[in-house]
């Protein structure tokens, strides 16, 4: 069972992991042909800086954002703000890139670093707040997209990049487990999050990056949230249900270590076995997750591996859908985001999926979800990298109880 | 009328004011204020992506939501937009836009060089204009009802505060104790990061799309004489950033509006000196270090400014 097989040793070295980041994001600026990158942008500071993201509401990660300076062939990058505490970076003052004032600091510290390029040097940025549009911030330099820059420097990850990712999983792994032990009939949601928010800070990981999701789902779709798609609806906004014995779960989440998301997956009863019709679901997932794995390789087309994930349960559809939710996919790369490239089975289409490749390095999460309207379903995360020759998973071995793996 | 209906009103009358004909936000509280919907949280800035658009003269809202879930019933299903992940389903759902294609001036609250070039092809008329601080300027005063969440919000933080000042053990289990109870009691999303550093205690969370805050020490409330009570008494209509300086011209010390999360006025002994208070904004009075540390989140009135915060956590 690949999916909790032992996960590889994967030891973090953190001024490698800066090196490597530092070295790859020169490269791609000079291919992209930019003089320098402004990234405002929390997890892209933290990458071209080491100077990582806060677990805080948006309006206080934007308010007194750290922003992030890279010259084109200077040694190591400008960090304005943050803590600079042991990174490798030239410091200056904190800006307020949200504020009026704060901006025009920023336009004149910009102007002092970027010196000539800011008069008409090609430079990429991710974000410009509205108080940086009014103050004509970099008005004088050719503005490029850094968006692009981004996703080509983070699309492979480096050895370190996959042991943060593997500490981040296997840290909320310990802490949902936890969870799970508190689960039983009349809990509350604010109950189980109570649970998780405390073991993660016990597991050393500051920021919880997104509302931890505990789903009641409805058996039928009839009866959930109407939605755009005429399919799940699936993770919403919750309040604070009470779960009831003949409950079903879906469980998601994600938290971050050291700039690297996890996402935790799984599908939960509330103190009972499953069902014999819910254990058929999970064992369509296990099959489609199985095919899925044995399609992963380098080189292997999106739409081969969507293709293998659809035929493994091909014997149960009729209606042409494939194992996921329509407004998902049936894989997405996490990294210092928690959704980013690659997508495999997106709303981009089967031409999409069959011209982009796998390639050594990318970070899959395998989410197919199957749905019995009546019953219910099963959905549940795993998250593998590819290798040079296949894959190895990264913190992995969290069991699916209380569904039983087939012998 | 419901309060996210009062809200979307002021923010209407504010955009159209200036001559905005159609708001494309993409900030959650900007989005949250104007829908009234509950969306998932999630932390951390983001980058700039159309997520709700406003027309100013029908009203029109269309929302980035693939379900009706948490989405106030005055915006229907037909106006909600599914999740995807194809950037020509982003431009055609734009392009189709009632009002886009005509507009004059197109309000956005950030932008990227992307998206401002996708914005400029489905409203090739339009001048793109940033919008972000005519909404902060319709949110800094609060109604009634904002109020009263705000309020609820510091309760619920106020618990996470006692907890951790009750906690014998480590910093890091004393924070780990806050977080647990700040989720029983209400709240399982930060505001700012928590902090607990030896004898200070700093808790906020957002409720209910109101944010709620305060910090104590382990010796309890706040004297009357640290330039905490002198900032907060200061806190009255007609005061400006600079008469704030002179009520505590010395030390570390933020005032800074607090609504849905951060907002807009900021005054420091750096910035916000000609920002002016008004009659029922809401402030994060925060000043001193370690045992000298305090915060409330305190209401101006047409009086003495009322502190929303509990006083004993």
């Amino acid at each position: 069972m690949p999916a909790t097989a032992d996960a590889p040793a994967l030891e973090l070295d953190v001024g490698r992991l800066r090196r490597h980041r530092y070295a790859k994001l020169q490269f791609q600026m000079a291919a992209d042909g930019l003089d320098a990158l402004v990234l405002l942008h929390g997890p892209h500071v933290a990458y071209a800086t080491d100077c990582l993201p806060k677990g805080a509401d948006a309006t206080h990660a934007s308010a007194n954002r750290p922003v992030a300076v890279v010259v084109a062939d200077h040694p190591q990058p400008c960090l304005l703000g943050g803590d600079p505490d042991g990174l490798p970076v030239d410091h200056h003052p904190a800006v307020w890139p949200d504020i009026d004032e704060g901006a025009a600091d920023l336009g004149a510290q910009l102007d002092a670093i970027l010196g000539q390029h800011a008069r008409g040097g090609r430079v990429g940025i991710d974000l410009m707040t509205g108080a940086m549009r009014r103050t004509g911030v970099l008005s004088a330099a050719e503005i490029a997209d850094a968006a692009n820059t981004m996703a080509a420097v983070k699309l492979r990850k480096t050895v370190d990049e996959l042991a943060c990712i593997h500490q981040a999983q296997s840290r909320t792994n310990r802490a949902m487990a936890s969870v799970y032990e508190t689960l039983v009939p009349g809990v509350r949601r604010s109950e189980l999050a109570a649970v998780f928010l405390r073991r993660l800070r016990e597991e050393g990981i500051d920021a919880n990056m997104i509302d931890v999701i505990f789903q009641p789902m409805a058996r039928r779709m009839a009866d959930g949230p109407r939605t755009t798609t005429g399919h799940l609806a699936f993770p919403t906004w919750s309040g604070d249900p009470v779960y009831a014995e003949d409950d079903l779960i879906w469980v998601d989440s994600g938290s971050d270590y050291h700039g690297y998301a996890s996402d935790f997956g799984r599908t939960w009863t509330v103190g009972r076995p499953p069902t014999p019709a819910e254990q058929r679901c999970f064992e369509r997932w296990l099959a489609v997750m199985d095919a899925a794995y044995g399609a992963i390789a380098p080189g292997a087309t999106f739409a081969e591996v969507c293709a293998a994930a659809t035929a493994a349960d091909a014997p149960y559809r009729t209606d042409g859908d494939r194992p996921w939710m329509p407004h998902f996919y049936l894989v997405h790369g996490v990294g210092i985001e928690s959704a980013e490239m690659p997508f495999l089975g997106t709303d981009n289409g089967p031409d999409f999926d069959a011209a982009h490749t796998l390639e050594p390095g990318m970070v899959l999460v395998l989410e197919p979800a199957i749905w019995e309207d009546g019953t219910g379903g099963y959905r549940a995360e795993e998250i593998v990298a590819v290798t040079e020759d296949g894959w190895i998973p990264l913190g992995g071995g969290y069991p699916y109880d209380p569904f039983e793996v087939p012998r | 009328m419901s309060l996210h209906l009062q809200r979307r009103a002021r923010a209407v009358d504010s955009l159209a004011a200036a001559g905005i004909d159609m708001l494309v936000a993409g900030r959650q509280d900007h989005i949250n204020y104007v829908t009234g919907a509950h969306q998932l949280w999630t932390a951390g800035t983001r980058p700039f992506g159309p997520v709700c658009t406003l027309n100013t003269a029908t009203g029109e809202i269309f929302l980035l939501s693939t379900w009706d879930e948490g989405v106030p019933s005055d915006i229907d299903l037909d106006h909600l937009q599914g999740i995807t992940w194809n950037g020509g389903i982003i431009y055609q759902r734009l392009a189709a836009n009632p009002g886009m294609a005509t507009a004059r001036r197109v309000g956005v609250d950030a932008w990227s060089p992307g998206m401002a070039g996708l914005i400029s092809a489905v409203a090739p008329e339009a001048e793109i204009v940033a919008v972000d601080d005519i909404l902060l300027r319709a949110r800094r005063t609060k109604l009634p009802s904002e109020v009263d969440a705000i309020r609820a919000a510091c309760a619920v933080a106020a618990e996470a505060v006692a907890a951790a000042l009750a906690h014998p053990g480590t910093d890091a289990q004393r924070l780990a104790a806050g977080v647990e109870v700040m989720a029983l009691a209400g709240s399982s999303t930060p505001a700012a990061e928590p902090r607990v550093e030896g004898p200070m205690v700093d808790f906020s969370c957002i409720r209910s799309h109101y944010e709620g805050g305060l910090g104590r020490t382990a010796s309890g409330a706040p004297p009357a004489s640290r330039p905490h009570a002198a900032l907060i008494a200061a806190c009255v209509p007609g005061a400006t950033g600079q008469d704030l300086r002179r009520a505590a011209p010395d030390g570390d010390w933020l005032v800074r509006g607090s609504g849905m999360g951060f907002e807009p006025p900021v005054i420091n002994h750096r910035y916000g000196a000609s920002e002016i208070l008004e009659a029922h904004m809401v402030l994060s009075v925060s000043a001193g270090t370690g045992e000298e540390y305090a915060r409330d989140t305190v209401l101006v009135t047409e009086s003495t400014p009322e502190i929303l915060s509990p006083e004993e956590p």
